[in-house]
């Protein structure tokens, strides 16, 4: 039983230890999820991402001021 | 509506909105965590948060707000390295501890992806745009952005954030000139404009085109032709210089920037009564430094008409090669500048020699 869990211990790590994982592929093709990112507002800098606006028809426009 | 912004500077964003009177969020993306490689782009996300148009036509918007979106409750949890995730708490905690660690990390990394190069060179940035800054950090943040984008030339993202602060032949269009219109337009409306973090430089307002440097085009004289001024003996001032190399092979050139900084522990302090600050140039072999920039002034800040003062002076300009005439590998320049040290020491004038190197930098 010990060596059983020891086992699932270790796997458990494997498989969400920050080494060990693969970064996301971000994919913003429509039929995808947009990806749940936090940013900073650019007003108030308090991290919001996509499910703060859940329940919501969003338009998102990516952009830049230059 | 939403908005999310590519800039390196979200403080500028701020001021865009509110000239703009954009009254929707506005996220700031300076890591370039979304992966574009380019703006604008515009998404319809669904209630569930699914994307159902990229760049929609008015047909498929009609169809977007008309129609109910089939119930799809997903989440993406985004997975991020290990060094990503110190970058990000870094930049959004402020925290100069961070982002001395968040460099150190990524410094740390042999074999960086171009993605990597990319993120060490908003963290330079970041730094140097804070009372942490250290002395390198822009040129540092230029060169890792030249890496990312040598490993991945079709993101115009990391293009754009080189050519802000480039030469004019390089710049698709003047990055921020538009930041004292919207300061004058946000006052008349009785508003106060956000006050910036980093104030737009000469390169992030200066247009595109051939021009450099205006200059004056009588002869200047040289201060100092026999080399007998003390080249800063108690070395009372530094000079950095940050080399933004144009992105467009085909239109060779470089943005020069530099900075001279009194020495804060010798209190040395600028004396502007005695006369202006100039910079001159060595040739070097068949190159001959332009008229433009031989004798070129750095000008005093109006913020700085006491007769003494210890502000960081910057100058700008911009070298191309002349026709079948390379640029030299390096620039070997001299400024002449009147300094004092301490508060009752005596006030010289000096010259500091320093040298560019204008090679590119692994």
């Amino acid at each position: 039983m010990r060596n059983i869990l020891f086992l699932l211990i270790n796997v458990t790590l494997l498989t969400f230890s920050p080494c060990s994982g693969q970064e996301s592929v971000i994919d913003l093709s429509p039929g995808k999820p947009f990806p749940i990112i936090a940013m900073p507002d650019s007003e108030s800098g308090e991290l919001m991402s996509i499910t703060d606006f859940r329940g919501e028809k969003l338009m998102l426009q990516i952009f830049a001021s230059w | 509506m939403l908005g999310i912004s590519e800039e390196q500077h979200g403080d500028r964003t701020r001021l865009f909105m509110e000239w703009q009177q954009m009254n929707w969020p506005v996220l700031i993306d300076s890591l370039n965590l979304l992966e574009v490689t380019a703006v604008p782009i515009t998404l319809l996300i669904d209630e569930y948060g699914v994307i159902r148009f990229k760049n929609p036509n008015e047909a498929q918007l009609a169809a977007f707000l008309g129609e109910e979106s089939p119930e799809n409750p997903v989440t993406t949890s985004v997975i991020w390295s290990p060094e990503l995730t110190r970058a990000i708490d870094a930049i959004y905690s402020k925290s100069a501890k961070k982002i001395d660690a968040a460099i150190q990390t990524y410094a740390s990394i042999p074999e960086k992806s171009p993605r990597q190069w990319f993120h060490s060179g908003v963290l330079y940035r970041k730094r140097f745009d804070s009372p942490s800054a250290q002395a390198s950090d822009f040129s540092m943040a230029v060169t890792a952005w030249g890496q990312a984008l040598a490993g991945d030339p079709r993101q115009y993202i990391w293009r754009r954030r080189i050519q802000q602060y480039g030469p004019r032949l390089d710049k698709p269009y003047p990055f921020y000139d538009w930041v004292p219109e919207a300061r004058k337009t946000i006052t008349a409306r009785g508003g106060v404009p956000p006050e910036l973090v980093a104030e737009p430089s000469g390169a992030e307002y200066a247009r595109p085109g051939s021009s450099t440097i205006s200059g004056r085009t009588e002869e200047k004289l040289h201060p100092d032709p026999e080399n007998k001024l003390p080249d800063d003996p108690d070395d009372l001032i530094s000079v950095e210089s940050v080399v933004v190399p144009s992105t467009d092979k085909k239109k060779p050139g470089y943005r020069i920037h530099l900075s001279f900084s009194p020495d804060a522990e010798k209190d040395a302090h600028w004396n502007n009564e005695s006369g202006p600050m100039a910079i001159w140039w060595e040739s070097a072999g068949e190159w001959s430094p332009p008229k433009a920039i031989q004798g070129i002034e750095v000008a005093i800040d109006a913020a700085s008409s006491s007769a003494t003062s210890s502000e960081t002076r910057r100058i700008e300009f911009e070298l191309h090669p002349a026709a079948e005439l390379p640029l030299p590998a390096s620039l070997k320049g001299a400024v002449f500048f009147y300094v004092c040290e301490g508060k009752t020491g005596t006030c010289q004038f000096v010259r500091k020699s320093f040298v560019i190197d204008l090679r590119p930098k692994e």
